[in-house]
């Protein structure tokens, strides 16, 4: 089986005496397409960010392809494969497109590096964008170069944190197929949080709904996001 | 032996007032400042500015403020002089925050230096002004050590009093909380700038006592004194005390002013012991803030 | 209503780069009652409720509280007129005990000259132990848990908020903007904090909040706005505005 890529067991995590996290397991098996959703302060990012060792945990493990990697530094959790794209700063805004690309491809471990013709190739919003400042770059732009950024290093995780915030309609729709597109060449995973539910539809297979801190549902029925009786028992309860 | 012992104890009298002073805008106000000995040189020369003066009248200064007053007059010009420098600094480094706050304190602390050094016709830069009266308080002419022990020991027990009253004050209060949270202590009511500003005149002001009680001390002062060296020491002082309460800045007064001493008997040459002095002040501060970012009887740690 | 608003919001405007966080948004809120804004995340809810304390200076509208203009006022000069909030974090101040948190909002005490606390000084042992008894029956009218002489970060995080709400009503401001008041905290907790904006509002007080608990918001909120990227898409009677279905998809994110 493949379920040995992420699995998360009795994980509990806070901020100043604030329990966020309570009690969370949870697996995710290899190539699995993850929609994480939940109203607002439910815990899905404070997960993303434990994952991601930048929150600690109070308790619980952590496995990634079957290693524990509770205690490890956010360098070397992303160093393992697992990319991560923040909610904010995720791009320098003083440099520009290309420099940010660079950046991001370097990186002292022995990593396979990806062509930065094939991530601009799923993403066709940065081509000949090149000498441009992220700063300078509309919404929809810039987080184009964030994920391209994430992506630059093979991955077998990808926790993407509302990528789509603030995005039109067409830029969000855009960069979840650039998203698709790399996923269906190389497999990996992904874990999206998200808050406009019609949009990602498509592109998950399985669906959780978090709620106070702890998995309210858990369902391959990905129709879940489409139906509104059954998602206002966890939203507007 | 006896005279040395009450010179330390004079110049820790000097000194505390300087470190309570700076307590009160760093330890309680949370803010690093890195131009108190700029108050208190200008106490220092305001107030030689004021006793000095006579028929061989050599700089403008002199000329201009030869009013040759009295000790106390002087004393309290020294204050106001200091809490003006305060006032005109702060009015301007308040409108900044972090870390341009403090290269504007620096930058002040600069200026200072320079129109001392460079202005010769006012103080006669370099060459510094000797010969400033002793005290004369009301008819008490201080002269002998002993004197001066008591003439600074009261002028603490004025002073220091003063500053302790405001620590416990609801102002003190709304400088802790300002230190805590800016934009909380403001959500209440509460304005960072008029805080801040009063801070920092209440201690330009004392500063500027101590600057006086220095020169009618030493009798010759020049700008060195009162340079960056001088303001990062009196930084060092509340670092190694710590701040925030009482106890901390006298704490680091006495062991930073008696430190050096006990270097020099420990029988370290002249020629090494300065030096010394300050490698080893450089690195117990690095150590302390390593393992003890409160100081070592703060309440509050600088970030 | 025949009631003049107590605060008026009119065609207020921000932009965060090329982001509108709010566009043209107006909003009015009377005395006494509690209004909820509720919305999708990133809906401008939040900066709004900052455009209005003068946490941020919006790009155009205007901003009145009882008929005056606040718009580009510092925060501590509108907080000073009686709108007290509270932020999402909360922000109490954690090392201070919980009495001097509530003494800095007593009246007349926040921001206190040093002149007034010096000509004050002499006076301080006879008025002291007044204040801090009135700050601790604050802390026991919002039933933050003893002992009150300690640091508050020792406090758990729903007696946070209580403190925090204890801080507004001593200081005894009229209008409350509560940024999720009830985000993070146990039922009993949300029940308590639902107790006291009753008291609150029995006594007057006009109390706008950000919620996405909606039993919650049906709960205490005689009204609701709905915010929907940067604009008002809707305003009623809470239970009206909750119980349209277009609305509900909004908030779900359908």
């Amino acid at each position: 089986m493949s379920e040995g890529l992420l699995s998360v067991d009795n994980l509990s995590a806070g901020y100043g005496g604030r329990p966020v996290l309570e009690s969370l397991s949870l697996a995710i098996p290899s190539g699995q397409r993850l929609g994480l959703i939940g109203p607002n302060g439910c815990g899905k990012s404070t997960l993303l960010r434990t994952l991601t060792a930048e929150v600690p945990e109070s308790s619980g493990t952590i496995l990634f392809q079957e290693e524990d990697i509770t205690d490890l530094e956010t360098d070397v959790i992303v160093g393992r494969g697992i990319g991560y794209l923040r909610q904010t700063h995720n791009v320098f805004s003083g440099l520009t497109v290309a420099e940010n690309l660079e950046i991001a491809a370097e990186d002292g471990r022995q990593r396979a590096v990806r062509d930065v013709g094939a991530v601009l190739e799923a993403f066709p919003v940065l081509k000949g964008r090149d000498a441009v400042r992220a700063g300078l770059m509309s919404g929809g732009e810039r987080q184009a170069l964030a994920v391209a950024m994430v992506l630059m290093h093979q991955v077998s995780l990808l926790l993407l944190d509302e990528p789509l915030a603030g995005l039109s309609q067409r830029s969000a729709m855009d960069l979840l197929r650039g998203i698709d597109k790399l996923q269906r060449e190389e497999g990996f995973a992904v874990v999206l949080v998200e808050h406009r539910l019609k949009l990602i539809f498509p592109y998950v297979d399985r669906v959780l709904v978090m709620v106070g801190g702890a998995v309210s549902e858990d369902t391959d029925d990905t129709s879940l996001l489409e139906n509104r009786e059954r998602l206002e028992k966890h939203f507007l309860a | 032996m006896e005279a040395y012992l009450l010179h330390l104890l004079i110049m820790i009298g000097i000194y505390s007032i300087l470190s309570y002073s700076m307590n009160l805008v760093t330890g309680f106000g949370g803010l690093l400042i890195f131009c108190l000995a700029g108050f208190y040189g200008i106490g220092a020369y305001a107030h030689t500015l004021l006793q000095v003066g006579g028929p061989e009248s050599q700089f403008i200064g002199e000329l201009l403020f030869s009013a040759a007053l009295p000790f106390p007059v002087a004393l309290l010009g020294a204050a106001a002089a200091g809490g003006l420098a305060a006032l005109l600094i702060g009015s301007v480094a308040l409108r900044f925050r972090g870390d341009f706050f403090v290269f504007t304190t620096l930058g002040f602390q600069m200026i200072v230096f320079v129109v001392l050094y460079n202005w010769t016709d006012l103080g006669r830069g370099a060459f510094g002004i000797y010969g400033i009266p002793r005290p004369d308080v009301f008819g008490w002419e201080v002269r002998e050590l002993w004197e001066y022990v008591v003439l600074v020991g009261a002028l603490n027990a004025l002073i220091l009093p003063v500053l302790f009253l405001l620590y416990r004050s609801p102002f003190g209060l709304s400088l802790k909380a300002l230190r805590e949270n800016e934009r909380a202590a403001e959500s209440l009511g509460i304005s960072a700038f008029r805080q801040h500003l009063s801070a920092l005149v209440v201690a330009g002001a004392c500063s500027g006592i101590a600057g006086g009680l220095f020169a009618s001390y030493v009798t010759y002062i020049d700008p060195t004194s009162f340079g960056l060296k001088e303001s990062i020491f009196i930084v060092s002082l509340l670092l190694l005390g710590g701040s925030g309460n009482i106890r901390g800045p006298i704490l680091g007064v006495v062991v930073m002013i008696l430190l050096p001493e006990a270097l020099r008997f420990a029988g370290l040459p002249d020629s090494i012991a300065p030096n010394m002095r300050e490698i080893i002040y450089g690195f117990t501060l690095v150590i302390l803030m390593y393992w003890r970012p409160k100081g070592l009887a703060g309440d509050f740690a600088l970030r | 209503m025949m009631n003049e608003p107590i605060l008026t919001i009119e065609n207020l405007d921000k932009r965060f780069g090329d982001v509108a966080v709010l566009r043209g948004v107006s909003a009015s809120l009377l005395p006494g009652t509690v209004t909820a804004f509720v919305g999708p995340n990133g809906a401008g809810k939040t900066t709004l409720f900052h455009a209005i304390t003068g946490d941020l200076v919006p790009d155009g509208g205007a901003v009145m509280l009882r008929g005056n203009p606040i718009t580009r006022m510092a925060p501590w000069k509108i907080a000073r007129k009686g709108l007290g909030k509270m932020f999402q974090d909360v922000r109490i101040f954690e090392n201070l005990t919980a009495i001097e948190n509530v003494l800095l909002a007593l009246h007349d005490h926040p921001g206190q000259s040093a002149w007034a606390s010096l000509a004050e000084a002499p006076f301080r042992r006879r008025l002291e132990p007044g204040l801090v008894r009135e700050a601790k029956s604050w802390l026991e009218k919002a039933g933050v848990e003893p002992p009150y002489d300690r640091p508050a970060e020792l406090l758990s995080f729903g007696n946070k908020k209580l403190l925090a709400l204890a801080r507004l009503m001593a200081g005894k401001f009229d209008l409350l903007l509560l940024d999720e008041p009830t985000a993070g905290l146990s039922p009993i907790m949300v029940n308590r904090i639902t107790e006291l904006i009753r008291q609150l509002t029995d006594q007057g007080i006009t109390i706008a909040l950000i919620e996405h608990n909606f039993s919650f918001v049906a709960d205490v909120a005689e009204r609701a706005y709905l915010l929907q990227e940067g604009q008002i898409h809707d305003y009623g009677p809470t239970a009206e505005v909750l119980a349209k279905e277009e609305n509900r998809e909004m908030l779900i994110g359908l």
